[in-house]
């Protein structure tokens, strides 16, 4: 009865915030895809949060500190801290380079700086990467919903409800009504969480005797490399690279970075960012370390779903709530994103079919869901290794990205764009085990990363150098 | 300060911090103590450089309002 209070509650909230969002974009492409390009800090700050954030940070990220222990903290922790500096640098610098021409969508930048061989390369890689990546969250949640929830909706239900949902507020709403509901989304994911690390504490008396029961209970989870020694120096050191560098590697969140609306909105959203972050984490931290102490699970879900079950009703069922608003929260905007880049790396098709942008992007979306859905459902080892792999993935292609947002005027050819790709096609090949992931001791990833960052500056300094002279 | 010069000493600090971070030297392996109000030590030497980084990003966008003031 709670569950379905909840639910109507929260679907009726984000119904009216798709309205709202449709209201206010009056018809118009712009506002439909950018939202009239002036976002406050409130909802900026919000909707980069939730995107940010999936599902991961309600399921993997407690779980992460319940396998591995304390070293999760440098995994996201430190890295989070660093990937609000870098957002902040980022914002300076995508005002001074939007301010020169209009903002469209990532690609377009990238079709000034290397063409259209850039854009294909850059709209591949984020279909490469990102729909497995949504596909198997969209699994994640629904398979822990059909386990909980105490009603006999299969799976695959789960997974049509949350990806009709994404459609819905999406296509009626534009990236305003996705921003809204990503505003919604993100204060039910930190309420929802420190709910549950509040019980965890008090049921605890506090943070030290929780400490002392994990001592007691694994030592090896109150140091690096943890019980497991999945926490290496390479491997955090290639987590803290992918994860810093999302701002750029991501469309969906440089779109929303590029459309802040003034300077203050763009000093504010990273500091308020590091803050709830930092907050969140230590969230994540509490029930983990609780999870290794008093609950016994096989994976995340299992475990978020046993502790879910400790809470009372209403908690239980704002908590479910809490993961369907995850789910949906990174996935919708990358869809919305992979839509408008689709659409401005075609040339806007669209309007070259005889349809509006905005009809193009919606269709695009609904091609997307669907893809989601047969991926999800048909998952091999293959798709889970390009699923988490693919921050690394979309990291491959940041360098590309950053030197189109850097410079202004520069023409740089296809090297860039060939370089990038080559690098993405054999980060494929290792994930899929054709190709080791080890070189001489060091990761593939990090080295193809330390290639193509040295190779696109190479390429941009000597062509930017040419240019001066000429 | 100009912006330019800010974001010279900005990157390059919180690249240091969070370097730090993965020196075995700060945070050794297989070593907990001491602890810190019933914390590990890699984890409160963790927060501590998290919140450095933290401070790092204030200071940025204090002293870049500062010019634009």
């Amino acid at each position: 009865m709670a569950f379905i209070a909840v639910a109507v509650i929260y679907l009726a909230v984000l119904i009216y915030l798709a309205a709202l969002g449709n209201r206010r974009n009056k018809g118009d492409e712009r506002e439909f895809f950018l939202a009239g390009g002036s976002l406050g800090t409130a909802i900026g700050f919000l909707t980069f949060f939730a995107t940010l954030y999936s599902t991961f940070i309600l399921i993997g990220m407690p779980n992460f500190f319940r396998v591995h222990g304390v070293g999760t903290w440098i995994f996201l922790g430190v890295t989070d801290m660093a990937l609000a500096v870098f957002t902040l640098w980022l914002c300076f610098k995508l005002k001074d380079r939007i301010a020169s021409q209009e903002f469209r969508s990532v690609s377009d930048l990238i079709r000034n700086s290397f063409g259209g061989r850039g854009v294909a390369v850059y709209v591949a890689g984020l279909v490469i990467f990102l729909i497995p990546y949504i596909a198997i969250q969209i699994k994640g949640a629904s398979g822990l919903l059909s386990t909980i929830v105490p009603y006999d909706v299969p799976k695959w239900g789960w997974e049509v409800t949350i990806l009709a949902l994404m459609f819905f507020y999406s296509s009626v709403g534009g990236l305003r009504g996705i921003m809204y509901s990503d505003a919604l989304q993100g204060v039910m994911l930190f309420t929802v969480i420190w709910i549950m690390a509040a019980v965890v504490l008090v049921e605890f008396g506090g943070i030290a005797p929780l400490f002392e029961a994990v001592r007691q209970t694994n030592e090896g989870l109150l140091s690096v490399p943890g019980p497991k020694g999945l926490l290496s120096t390479q491997w955090l050191l290639a987590g803290f690279i992918s994860i810093v560098l999302l701002p750029v590697s991501q469309p969906q969140l440089t779109s929303r970075l590029s459309i802040l609306k003034g300077v203050g909105e763009r000093r504010k959203v990273p500091v308020l960012h590091a803050s709830f972050t930092f907050l969140l984490l230590i969230a994540g931290l509490i029930i983990g370390l609780y999870g290794a102490v008093a609950i016994t699970a096989n994976d995340g879900p299992e475990f978020i779903g046993k502790l879910i079950l400790e809470q009372n009703a209403v908690v239980g069922a704002i908590a479910l709530m809490g993961i369907l608003a995850a789910a949906m929260s990174t996935s919708d905007s990358q869809f919305f994103s992979l839509g408008s880049e689709i659409d401005n790396a075609l040339g806007n098709a669209g309007r070259r079919l005889g349809v509006s942008s905005v009809v193009f992007v919606k269709f695009v979306i609904l091609i997307f869901c669907g893809a989601a859905f047969v991926v999800a459902n048909k998952s091999s080892q293959g798709i889970i290794s390009l699923a988490v792999a693919g921050f690394m993935g979309t990291a491959l292609m940041a360098p590309m990205a950053l030197a189109a947002i850097l410079t202004k005027d520069g023409k740089f050819g296809s090297a860039v764009p060939f370089l990038t790709a080559a690098s993405l096609v054999v980060f494929l090949a290792c994930l899929l085990g054709f190709l080791p992931k080890m070189v001489m001791g060091l990761r593939v990833d990090l080295a193809l990363l330390s290639v193509n960052a040295v190779g696109t500056a190479v390429v941009v300094f000597a062509s930017s150098r040419r240019l001066r002279n000429s | 300060m100009k912006n330019r010069t800010l974001w010279k000493i900005v990157l390059p600090l919180t690249l240091f911090f969070s370097a730090l971070a993965f020196l075995p030297a700060v945070i050794p392996a297989r070593v907990a103590e001491p602890f810190f109000f019933g914390m590990p030590r890699t984890l409160w030497a963790s927060m501590a450089l998290s919140l450095c980084i933290y401070a790092v990003l204030v200071a940025a966008v204090i002293l870049s309002k500062e010019e634009e003031e």
